[in-house]
């Protein structure tokens, strides 16, 4: 589902050179449940983006359901990103000017789908997350569990083939974290592949598979992590 | 189409979101578009009150005024004009400045003393009654043929023939009354020139239209005309011998001018309207940084972005142009009837300032949305 194969990215902040991803290789199969855990500042971030086609590495292969993503070009990348994955972020990232069905319904109009469709499947998609009473709702009425419920929706509403969660329960409570982990447990066995990114091991622990980040190099076993 | 509805509903909303700032970015656009409509409606409508009464007046009239106040010309110094065949008519007048009065009801009038000829030559016609004739200037009778205007000052009706007014202390009996014109026209009494001589207490007469007995001749008129008055006045700087449609073509290339440049005048405070428009846009794309982060983030492509933000641009600066439309014809009326004018709405000028409003959009929101759509998605996220 996910290959990435050699990746290199390298940022440069002032004079001090960062080698965010550094020869990373990486296969998410479909179906799969994987966690990448990694300490801030490890490269896990970075390595979100580049699954999630926000950002394009500086040398290796990245194959996206069997796409080349580095002969796509920004309008091509666009549609990967609208149609294949929906995105779970740390700060939720929903629109505070809209409700919570228009935030879910936003992904499917930049899909093109007809108005009706488009209502079918956000409400659906907020009936699964258990809002479908919160509906008209703005974000900033909502507690930030809810909110994180509602950024699912959205991921969910685009079919997406790959959900990447980046820290989702990093801004909640330890309640509002364990329902989401809960949630996305229950995607994970909806047949949803997931990519999991978290500094939590425990987090980490409910995946299928864990993969460890540190200075930019990816690990199978966190012994394997320690040793480095 | 649905994206373009969408970007639509969505600008307008945020249009409404922030009602003040939108309000002060549109008032330069509607400062603009007012001051492009309401001067040149102004100056269209005057020009055009204007020429229709010297239309009205035909173009094969010839108009001769003694400029000098020393030559003292009488009416039969006028008239062996009427004995050439490129010369159909000669009606000397002249013109009394004075108040009518009806019972409690008066009103400023030009009082113009002319002769039996005069109605023909300047196509003046009557609505009822009789016009002028030789029996009232043999007679020096008070009779009067009054405008449309002066009618309706004096009585409040038109049913006119046979009431009496006074002017400059005589009782005048009206016997016609003149068909409107529209124009200034409508506020002119006629009366017999021997009278207006009388009340006037001169004899001299420094006007004069002369008639060519087709438009084909008007130039050996118009000759003729110039060399009588040389004979008599002997000083070709004391009088000025012009035709209505020279007159016509000057006036019209004046207001054209004068209209074009008040409007491109106005058109500089559109574009200011303009640059106001791109600031607050950009200051938006500023702000909404992050959500135009989370659109790419969900698969909004550049030209999703672009187009909202430049549909944005273009609510803001149609809106504008539409409010502007709204407050200069409101801004008309009511200077139309504090003027006492008929002042119509240019549409041209409407129009042209709302394509010119559309054009503003889009020229000064493509920098900014291209600024916002340019943005790479993890750049856009990051910042808060």
């Amino acid at each position: 589902m996910l290959q990435l194969e050699h990746i290199f990215k390298t940022y440069y902040v002032g004079d001090e050179t960062v080698h965010a991803l550094d020869d990373a290789s990486l296969h998410v199969r479909p179906r799969e449940f994987v966690a990448i855990c990694g300490p801030s500042g490890s490269g896990k971030t970075t390595l979100m983006n580049v699954m999630g086609c926000l950002d394009l590495p500086d040398s290796g292969r990245y194959l996206l359901d069997g796409v080349n993503i580095a002969e796509c070009s920004d309008k091509e990348l666009s549609l990967i990103r609208s149609e294949k994955i929906g995105f779970v972020f740390q700060q939720f990232n929903l629109l505070d000017s809209m409700s919570a069905l228009e935030n879910v319904e936003l992904p499917l109009i930049y899909q093109k789908l007809s108005q009706k469709e488009r209502l079918e499947r956000a409400k659906a998609a907020l009936d699964q997350v258990g809002l479908s009473n919160r509906m008209q709702h703005r974000p900033s009425q909502l507690s930030g569990g809810q909110q994180q419920r509602v950024a699912i929706a959205r991921a969910l509403a685009s079919n997406a083939k790959v959900i990447l969660a980046d820290e989702p329960t990093g801004n909640l409570d330890s309640k509002s974290g364990t329902d989401i982990m809960r949630l996305i447990q229950r995607l994970s066995q909806e047949q949803n592949t997931i990519v999991l990114i978290t500094h939590n091991d425990e987090v980490a622990r409910q995946a299928q598979r864990t993969v460890y980040v540190r200075d930019g190099r990816l690990y199978n076993s966190i012994e394997e992590a320690e040793i480095v | 189409m649905t994206m373009f509805l969408n970007s639509l509903r969505l600008a307008i909303r945020s249009t409404l979101a922030n009602k003040m700032r939108s309000f002060l970015t549109m008032l330069g656009i509607i400062i603009g578009v007012m001051s492009v409509v309401v001067l040149v409606s102004i100056v269209q409508s005057t020009t055009s009150s204007v020429s229709s009464a010297i239309a009205s007046m035909g173009s094969d009239l010839i108009t001769v005024s003694v400029t000098d106040e020393d030559v003292v010309l009488d009416a039969d110094d006028y008239m062996p004009l009427a004995n050439y065949s490129a010369i159909s008519g000669v009606a000397p007048y002249l013109t009394v400045s004075s108040t009518a009065r009806s019972g409690s009801n008066y009103t400023s009038v030009s009082a113009i003393g002319v002769t039996g000829e005069y109605m023909d030559v300047a196509g003046r016609d009557l609505e009822s009654g009789r016009g002028i004739v030789a029996s009232d200037l043999d007679w020096r009778t008070y009779t009067a043929v009054i405008g449309t205007e002066v009618a309706g000052e004096l009585y409040e009706n038109f049913d006119v023939i046979g009431k009496t007014f006074t002017m400059s202390g005589h009782t005048f009996t009206i016997v016609g009354l003149l068909t409107e014109s529209g124009s200034s026209t409508d506020s002119q009494i006629l009366i017999p020139l021997t009278t207006a001589q009388r009340i006037s207490d001169s004899t001299s007469i420094s006007s004069c239209y002369v008639q060519a007995s087709s438009t084909n001749n008007v130039s050996q008129a118009q000759a003729l005309t110039e060399q009588q008055m040389l004979s008599l006045t002997g000083d070709e700087d004391s009088y000025d011998v012009y035709n209505m449609s020279e007159i016509l073509d000057t006036m019209d290339d004046v207001m054209s001018t004068l209209s074009l440049m008040l409007g491109g005048i106005a058109a500089i405070s559109l574009l200011v309207g303009g640059i106001g428009i791109m600031n607050i846009m950009l200051v938006s794309v500023a702000e909404r940084t992050r959500e135009i982060g989370i659109r790419k983030a969900i698969g909004a492509r550049r030209s999703h972005i672009m187009m909202q933000f430049l549909i944005e641009a273009c609510v803001l600066s149609i809106l504008g142009g539409l409010i502007g439309l709204g407050l200069s014809a409101l801004g008309l009326q009511i200077f139309a009837a504090i003027a006492d004018m008929t002042i119509s709405l240019e549409w041209r000028a409407a129009l042209g300032s709302l394509l010119f409003c559309m054009i503003i959009g889009v020229a000064f929101g493509s920098y900014p949305a291209a600024k916002a759509s340019k943005m790479t998605p993890i750049d856009a996220l990051q910042r808060n």
